[in-house]
C-alpha cells in the first residue's frame, strides 16, 4: 500500500514538475478561435481619418449631450461603427472634457481574413473580413477581435500583404510586430500590393476559390509549376534586410480579367526594398527573367524566340543553373560581373525549324542563347539605372570568395559600385527534346 | 465448524477391515449427500468374497461398473483364500483399466470424488480404487476467443485429462511432464503443471511449484484465481502470465522453454514466463505465410499505439496545440465543432463511455440481438449524435478508429481501457506534454517490471538481429534455427542450413 501511496505522489510531483517545461498554459476550444487565413497592413488614408475626424466630432457633441441627459454616464458606446470603434470613450465623470481625437494617432489600418464556420452549409468556407485601425500595428491587430467576437488565431497566417503606402512608409514596425508577438509565424509569406490597398487584395475576387488568401498562397506554392511568381518569407525578407538593406518582395495587384472583364488578383512584378521601405517595382517582364537569372524560378518558364523580330519559335525551360563571376580592374574602382547561365529546354512551340535537322537545332539554340541574353542584359541594366542597387546578390558572391576585399568595397557597393558595373551575361542553351512531337506540323505538302 | 472438525478427523483415519464398520465409515464421511450410492456384491462360488461397491451417482460410467466390476466379482469361478484375495480381485476378476489398493480415508474419499469407484472386501483392511471415471464434459471444440484462419481448431476443454492427453498428442516426447498438485483447501482443484523436461530452465519449474504450493486460497475455480495469485507485478496493468485456450499455442510456449499450469475445470492454460510482445503475437501468425504475419503484428502494433493515444493526442492538439494542425484540418474541424455544447474533453469521454458501455453490452449478450445492438450503436451513437450537434464529427470518427483498434488486441483490453483514459485525463490538463509524460511513466513500468525473473519487454530491450527474428517480424520457419536465448536451455531449434 505504502508503495502506491509514495508511486502517486510520485507522479503528481512529475506532473506538477513537467508543468513548469512546457510553456504558457493556454487552452483553446477550437470553435472559440478565428483563424486568420490572411492579413494586411496599411497606412490609413487621408480622407478616412477626415471622415473620422468628423465622425467622432460629431459622436463627442452627441455624447456631450446625452451626457447631459444621462450624469450616470452609463450609455454604452454603440459598437456598430467599425471605423469608429477604436476611438477613446470620452470621460465624462467629473465634466472635464477630454480631447477626443488626436490626429497623428491611428496610423496603421491591419485587416484580417478569417474563415465564417457558420453552421449554415451555404455560409461555410466564406471569407470574412475585418479591419480595425490602431496606433501601432498590435493595437490595430488585437482590435480586430472585436468584430469576430472570438480569439484572433494569428498562428495559421500565411499570407501577410503590405499595403503599398505602408511599403513606401517603411515596413520596420511591421517585422517587428511580425517577430515580436508570439502567434506569429516567421514562415509567414510577405507581398506587396501594387497600386492599391492591402485591404483590397484580401478581399479578392477570383473565382477558384472562396477565400483569396489560399489563392495567392496555392500560386505561390505551385510556383514550381507555372514560374509566374516566388516565395518570400518573413525571415527571408528580415536576413536580406540585415545584410544590406536591400530585398524584394512579390507584388501583386488588381487587374480585370481579360475574361470577362471582372477585377482579378494578379501577380505583377516585384517590389524592390532598400532600408525597409519601396523604392519601385520591377515590371512583369523583367522580373520573371530576374527571378530567371538568379535561379529562383527556374522551371517551366516559356521563352518566346525571335529571329529578326519575327516570333519562330517558344522554349519550355527545365533546368536553369547560373554561375555568378565576377572581374575587377587594378585599383578597385571598376568591377564586370558576369552571369553564365546554362539552360536545359524542351521545345514549347516550334513555327520553322526542321527539329529532325542538327543544324536547325543548333540554330535554335544559338537563337535561344542570343534572346535569352538579350533578356537578362536589359533586366540587369534596368535594375542598375533605376535603382542602382545590387538585388541580385553579386556582394554575397564577392563576399563569400574575397571577404577581404568585400570588407573595404561594402560601403560603395550599393552607392555607385554597382550601378557602374560591367555587366556581361553568358546563356548556354541544350535542347533536350521536342516534348510530344517529333517534328513540327507540316501543311498543304502531303495534297 | 464441528462438523468440519469431525470430517477433518474421519479424514485421518484408516479402514478397519470390517465392511460394516467401513461403510458406516463412508456413510458418516458423506452425511446428508444422497448422491452416494452403495452397492453390496456377494460372489456365488466363494462366500468369502463379500463386497461393497461405493460411488457417486453421475460421476461414475454405469456401464463399466457393471460390465467390468459388479459381474465379473459376482460370477467369478475363482477361489482364493483371505491372504490372496487381494492379489486375485486386482490382477483376475477387476476388469477396468486402473486398480489401487489404500486404507487412507483421504485417498478413498479424494478418488470418489473424482469419480472411481471404492470397493470394500469384507476382512480386506485395503479398499480398492478402481476408475470407473464417466462424467459428463464437453467435447473439443475451437475456443471462440482465439479463432484462426487456419491452424488447429481444437482448444482446451473443463476436464484436465482431456487437456493434457490434447498437450501430449502435440509433443510425443518422453520429457514432456504433467506434474499435478491439490489445490483450494475447499475445491482440492486438480492443478498440473506441465514442462518440457530439457528445455525449461530447473530453476524457473521450481519458482512455479513454490509459488503454487504456496496458495492458501480456499477455492481454485479458475486458472485466474492462480494467475493472480502468483504473477509479479500484481498491480500492473500488463499481464505478466499469458494464458491460452489453444493446445497448439501452449505446446508452442512449452517448447520455447516455458513453463504451463493447467487447472482442471478451467479450459484456459497459463504459460510463464510472459513477455510483453505475446500480446502482439497470434498463433495463426505460425501458420500462414511470413509476409502476412509479419504485416499484421505490425498493423497490431500500431493498432495498440493508436488505441492508446488517439484520443489523448486529438484532445491535445485541438485544445492546446491548434498551431500543428494544418489549416485547412483546422477550419474543417472547427466547422465541426461549431454549435457543440461540451468541452472537446467531456465530448470524448461521453463518447468513450458509451462504447465501452456498447462493448461490455455486447459480450454479454445473446447472438440474436447483437445485430440490434450494433444498429443502436452505429445509428444512434453516431449519426444521430453528430446531426443533433451532441457532438463533433471529428470525435465520432476518433472513438471509432480507437474502438476498432482496440478489438485488434483483446489480450490487452483492460490495460488499454485504464491507460486511454489516464492519457487522455493527463492530455486535458496540459497538452500533449501530458501525454508525453503518461507514455514515459508506462515505458519505465513497462521496462521495470519482470515475469518470473525475466524482463518483460524481454527481446524488444537488447537489440540483436537474432532475437528479432520473431519479435515484431515473424521470420520464416527456416531461418529461426534458434529458441529464444533468454529463455531456452538448449537454444538450438535446428541445425544450420537444415532448409531442404
Amino acid at each position: 500500500m505504502k508503495k502506491i501511496v509514495k508511486f502517486f505522489f510520485f507522479c503528481c510531483f512529475c506532473l506538477l514538475g513537467s508543468g513548469f517545461l512546457c510553456g504558457c498554459w493556454q487552452y483553446q476550444e477550437l470553435e472559440k478561435l478565428a483563424v486568420i487565413t490572411g492579413a494586411a497592413a496599411d497606412l490609413v488614408k487621408p480622407e478616412d481619418i477626415e471622415q473620422k475626424t468628423q465622425q467622432a466630432q460629431k459622436k463627442h457633441e452627441s455624447d456631450i449631450d446625452e451626457a447631459a441627459k444621462d450624469p450616470q454616464g452609463k450609455n454604452e458606446e454603440p459598437a456598430k461603427e467599425n471605423k469608429t470603434g477604436d476611438t477613446e470613450k470620452p470621460q465624462q465623470h467629473d465634466g472635464k472634457k477630454v480631447s477626443v481625437y488626436q490626429p497623428e494617432i491611428d496610423k496603421y489600418l491591419v485587416t484580417t481574413e478569417t474563415v465564417d464556420l457558420d453552421t449554415k452549409p451555404e455560409n461555410t468556407g466564406r471569407a470574412l473580413n475585418t479591419a480595425a485601425m490602431g496606433d501601432t500595428i498590435l493595437e490595430a491587430a488585437r482590435k480586430n477581435t472585436q468584430y469576430v467576437g472570438k480569439d484572433l488565431y494569428w498562428t495559421h497566417l500565411n499570407l501577410f500583404i503590405i499595403g503599398e503606402d505602408m511599403a513606401k512608409d517603411g515596413v520596420q514596425s511591421l517585422l517587428d510586430f511580425i517577430c515580436r508577438y508570439y502567434q506569429m509565424k516567421l514562415s509567414t509569406s510577405l507581398m506587396v500590393a501594387k497600386g492599391t490597398s492591402g485591404a483590397d487584395i484580401l478581399k479578392g475576387s477570383n473565382p477558384s476559390e472562396r477565400i483569396p488568401s489560399f489563392n495567392i498562397m496555392s500560386t505561390i506554392t505551385n510556383n514550381a509549376k507555372h514560374a509566374i511568381t516566388y516565395q518570400v518569407k518573413a525571415n527571408q525578407f528580415i536576413n536580406d534586410m540585415g545584410m544590406q538593406g536591400i530585398s524584394t518582395l512579390p507584388a501583386v495587384t488588381i487587374q480585370p480579367d481579360p475574361n470577362n472583364g471582372n477585377p482579378i488578383t494578379v501577380f505583377d512584378g516585384i517590389a524592390v526594398f532598400q532600408d525597409y521601405k519601396l523604392i519601385g517595382y520591377l515590371p512583369q517582364q523583367e522580373s520573371l527573367y530576374y527571378l530567371f537569372a538568379i535561379g529562383q524560378s527556374n522551371t517551366n518558364l516559356i521563352v518566346p524566340i525571335e529571329k529578326d523580330g519575327q516570333l519562330v519559335a517558344s522554349l519550355d525551360i527545365q533546368k536553369s543553373k547560373t554561375k555568378m563571376k565576377y572581374e575587377f580592374n587594378e585599383d578597385y574602382s571598376q568591377i564586370q560581373l558576369k552571369l553564365v547561365i546554362q539552360i536545359r529546354a524542351n521545345i514549347g512551340e516550334n513555327m520553322v525549324f526542321n527539329e529532325q535537322d542538327k543544324q536547325d537545332i543548333q540554330e535554335l539554340a544559338a537563337l535561344a542563347n542570343q534572346n535569352i541574353e538579350e533578356r537578362i542584359m536589359h533586366c540587369l541594366q534596368y535594375v542598375q539605372s533605376n535603382f542602382g542597387i545590387d538585388i541580385f546578390n553579386f556582394g554575397a558572391e564577392i563576399e563569400a570568395k574575397q571577404t577581404q576585399l568585400w570588407k573595404t568595397i561594402e560601403q560603395k557597393w550599393n552607392h555607385g559600385l554597382f550601378r557602374d558595373a560591367l555587366l556581361q551575361v553568358e546563356v548556354k542553351t541544350e535542347i533536350i527534346s521536342g516534348s510530344a512531337l517529333k517534328n513540327r506540323i507540316e501543311m498543304g505538302n502531303e495534297g | 465448524m464441528q462438523s468440519k472438525n469431525n470430517s477433518d478427523n474421519l479424514l485421518q483415519k484408516q479402514i478397519t477391515g470390517n465392511l460394516q464398520k467401513d461403510i458406516a465409515l463412508l456413510q458418516t464421511l458423506f452425511t446428508n449427500d444422497d448422491t452416494l450410492r452403495i452397492r453390496r456384491i456377494c460372489n456365488t462360488a466363494n462366500p468369502a468374497l463379500n463386497c461393497a461397491l461405493l460411488f457417486f451417482d453421475g460421476m461414475i460410467n454405469m456401464q463399466v461398473v457393471n460390465e467390468f466390476i459388479v459381474k465379473p466379482i459376482s460370477q467369478s469361478p475363482y477361489r482364493a483364500d483371505k491372504d490372496h484375495i487381494e492379489e486375485l480381485l486386482k490382477t483376475k476378476i477387476i476388469q477396468t483399466e486402473q486398480v489401487e489398493t489404500t486404507a487412507e480415508i483421504q485417498k478413498i474419499s479424494q478418488a470418489m470424488l473424482y469419480g472411481d469407484s471404492i470397493l470394500f472386501v469384507d476382512g480386506l483392511k485395503n479398499a480398492f480404487i478402481i476408475s470407473s471415471k464417466g462424467w459428463e464434459k464437453r467435447s473439443v471444440m475451437e475456443p471462440p476467443s482465439e479463432q484462426v484462419f487456419r491452424g488447429p481448431r481444437e482448444g482446451f476443454t473443463e476436464a484436465i485429462m482431456t487437456n493434457t492427453s490434447l498437450l501430449r498428442r502435440k509433443v510425443q516426447n518422453p520429457d514432456l511432464k504433467f506434474k499435478f498438485l491439490n489445490l483450494g483447501t475447499e475445491t482440492h482443484t486438480k492443478v498440473c503443471i506441465s514442462y518440457i523436461e530439457n528445455l525449461a530452465k530447473p530453476e524457473l519449474i521450481d519458482e512455479v511449484e513454490d509459488r503454487l504450493r504456496a496458495i492458501q486460497l480456499d477455492s481454485i475455480l479458475d486458472s485466474n484465481y492462480i494467475q493472480e495469485m502468483i504473477k509479479d507485478a500484481p498491480h500492473s496493468p500488463f499481464k505478466t502470465i499469458y494464458n491460452s485456450e489453444r493446445p497448439d499455442t501452449v505446446a508452442a510456449n512449452l517448447l520455447e522453454g516455458r513453463v504451463a499450469i493447467m487447472v482442471d475445470g478451467s479450459p484456459s492454460a497459463l504459460t510463464m514466463p510472459a513477455f510483453f510482445i505475446e500480446n502482439f503475437q497470434a498463433s495463426d501468425d505460425y501458420y500462414i505465410n511470413y509476409y502476412f504475419s509479419t504485416i499484421s503484428r505490425i498493423l497490431r502494433l500500431i493498432g495498440f499505439f493508436i488505441t492508446i493515444s488517439a484520443p489523448a493526442i486529438y484532445l491535445a492538439l485541438v485544445t492546446y496545440h491548434q498551431e500543428v494542425i494544418p489549416t485547412q484540418l483546422l477550419l474543417s474541424l472547427a466547422a465541426a465543432r461549431q454549435g457543440v455544447p461540451f468541452p472537446t474533453i467531456i465530448e470524448e469521454l461521453l463518447l468513450l463511455i458509451a462504447f465501452e458501455v456498447l462493448r461490455e453490452a455486447g459480450t454479454r449478450m445473446p447472438n440474436n440481438i447483437g445485430q440490434a445492438l450494433s444498429i443502436v450503436g452505429a445509428v444512434v451513437l453516431g449519426q444521430a449524435a453528430v446531426e443533433a450537434r451532441f457532438v463533433s464529427a471529428p470525435i465520432v470518427i476518433i472513438i471509432s478508429i480507437t474502438g476498432i483498434t482496440s478489438l485488434m488486441i483483446p489480450r490487452m483490453q483492460g490495460f488499454i481501457v485504464f491507460t486511454r483514459l489516464s492519457l487522455i485525463i493527463l492530455a486535458s490538463i496540459i497538452g500533449i506534454y501530458g501525454y508525453l509524460f503518461g507514455m514515459s511513466l508506462i515505458l519505465l513500468h513497462l521496462v521495470s517490471i519482470r515475469s518470473f525473473g525475466y524482463y518483460y519487454v524481454g527481446g524488444f530491450a537488447s537489440f540483436t538481429a537474432e532475437r528479432q527474428k520473431d519479435i515484431v517480424v515473424r521470420a520464416p520457419w527456416w531461418k529461426m534455427r534458434n529458441r529464444p536465448d533468454y529463455l531456452a536451455q538448449v537454444r538450438q531449434r535446428q541445425p544450420e542450413r537444415s532448409r531442404p
